[in-house]
């Protein structure tokens, strides 16, 4: 009887001391956590294969929903899809014209954008989305081993969705546009104004650093701007919406996350690096005049 | 006054079937479904496997696997690491399924679910305004919370199942 009680005391004071560790857990990794650091890139690899495989019976229950839907939708969807498509084939005739135009021109005037969307795509799946009330993010698939790094754009069919903020060895984690961490240099396709999207942990992210004779307004595009050097220019984001403060709807949330596509884009250098001379070897590669960091980065990916 | 006065006896076998759950919900946790143009989280079900943790267990081992759980769960789900953790402990720590008694069957179980909401809620919301220095995404959360209520009929379900096979108690 003696024993039991002072095991029963033996209890109390373990518990009481992991809650003061959990406590103190918390207090010390807090920025770690704010900045979405904290988690092993381990624990990623581990969950990205279990989670796929837990997830596809909700993602069987989602498509067949969605099918439910799309049926009862598809009569008046199907006209109204006849008529975009008309629309979109002249526009898409205009498109091609001016590119051509936009070329030649660059061409002439001898014009090196560095802000351009790369052509190829890593894609991967999302295997797991867990959007919890403090941390919007979700998991993929595909990790360095498919050619994924840090900083990398990440989009669906209808838009950017975030981006790479820590790729493990065949799982990376994406930090989505609307996470309370999360900053965007945006800018508007009618003017051309510029802003920077901050994530709000809620679907409607505001634009924020706004000057009042940017002229913004409900039904804007919102685009990267590329200001960031990190995010290619011109990736879809979603349209302002009415109201003060400026909100915006982003176009990737119309449909659920489940293939994604991921940019390769090394963004702009940073100057300091070329103050810093050549080291011997890089010296060396150079005069042998060896493959440059994009074509290494296609090679990587196949 | 005579059930809180004698030490029940401790079986710590019985840790091993909610570890096991802990651990699984932890993978589930990270998953979420989209319906009807919604987010649908599952991060409140490990909470739900610890408001239906196996009574007559040591505290000792009861807290370690739940520090370990929590932070597991933290892990999966991208949290700030201590913060379930301490959701899981101070649940614990007032519900105190140690020294409750029996509650097999949906009713029960669910009233054990409740009172553990009751007090995990406030601490997650309070624990992440501390460190996020922002309120949770409401909707996110009553989400969430909705479909653990969905799903522990379920769970109470199979721990019922398994606490026949494994004795009688719960």
């Amino acid at each position: 009887m003696a024993r039991s009680g002072s095991n029963h005391t033996e209890g109390r004071i373990g518990l009481l001391l992991m809650i003061v560790l959990s406590a103190v857990l918390l207090f010390t990794q807090r920025d770690a956590a704010t900045k979405r650091r904290s988690t092993p890139l381990l624990a990623s690899d581990v969950q990205a294969p279990v989670a796929a495989f837990l997830g596809a019976p909700f993602r069987k229950l989602e498509g067949a929903v969605e099918d439910v839907e799309n049926s009862r939708r598809a009569l008046l969807e199907n006209k109204a899809l006849r008529d975009e498509l008309t629309e979109l084939r002249a526009e898409n005739d205009r498109y091609r014209a001016q590119q051509g135009r936009l070329r030649r021109l660059e061409k002439l005037l001898a014009v090196e954008l560095p802000g351009d969307i790369p052509d190829r795509r890593i894609s991967a799946r999302a295997v797991s989305d867990p959007s919890s009330p403090f941390v919007r993010s979700f998991l993929i698939g595909a990790g360095r081993e498919a050619g994924i790094q840090n900083g990398y754009a990440v989009l669906s069919d209808r838009g950017l969705i975030g981006h790479v903020v820590s790729a493990g060895q065949r799982s990376a984690r994406v930090l989505r546009l609307d996470d309370l961490n999360s900053r965007v240099a945006v800018i508007s396709a009618r003017t051309g104004a510029r802003a920077i999207l901050a994530g709000t942990n809620d679907d409607r992210p505001k634009l924020a650093f706004v000057a009042d004779n940017d002229g913004w307004r409900a039904g804007d595009r919102v685009l990267t701007s590329g200001d960031d050097g990190d995010l290619p220019q011109g990736l879809v984001i979603g349209t302002v919406l009415p109201g003060e403060p400026l909100v915006v709807r982003l176009d990737f949330l119309a449909d659920p996350v489940d293939w994604v596509f991921v940019l390769p884009f090394d963004g702009l250098a940073n100057p300091d690096d070329a103050d810093s001379p050549p080291s011997d070897a890089e010296a060396e590669a150079e005069a042998e005049g060896g493959s440059d960091a994009a074509s290494s980065v296609t090679d990587g990916a196949e | 006054m005579a059930y809180l006065g004698v030490n029940p006896i401790l079986r710590n076998e019985r840790l091993i079937p909610a570890a096991f759950t802990l651990l699984l919900a932890g993978l589930i946790s990270a998953v979420d479904v989209r319906l009807f143009g919604q987010s649908w989280p599952l991060t409140w079900i490990p909470f739900a496997a610890v408001s239906l943790w196996p009574r007559r267990v040591g505290l000792w081992g009861s807290a370690l696997l739940l520090f370990i759980g929590g932070l597991w769960v933290d892990w999966t789900t991208w949290g700030a690491p201590g913060q379930w953790p301490l959701v899981f402990l101070l649940t614990y720590a007032l519900i105190r399924p140690d020294i409750r008694g029996s509650a097999r069957g949906l009713a029960s179980g669910m009233t054990r679910f409740t009172l553990a909401l009751a007090v995990g809620l406030p601490v997650f919301v309070l624990t992440g305004w501390t460190i996020y220095e922002s309120w949770p995404d409401w909707g996110s959360l009553g989400r969430g919370v909705v479909v653990a209520v969905i799903l522990v009929p379920v769970m109470i379900f199979l721990r019922d199942k398994l606490a026949i096979r494994m004795g009688g108690d719960d």
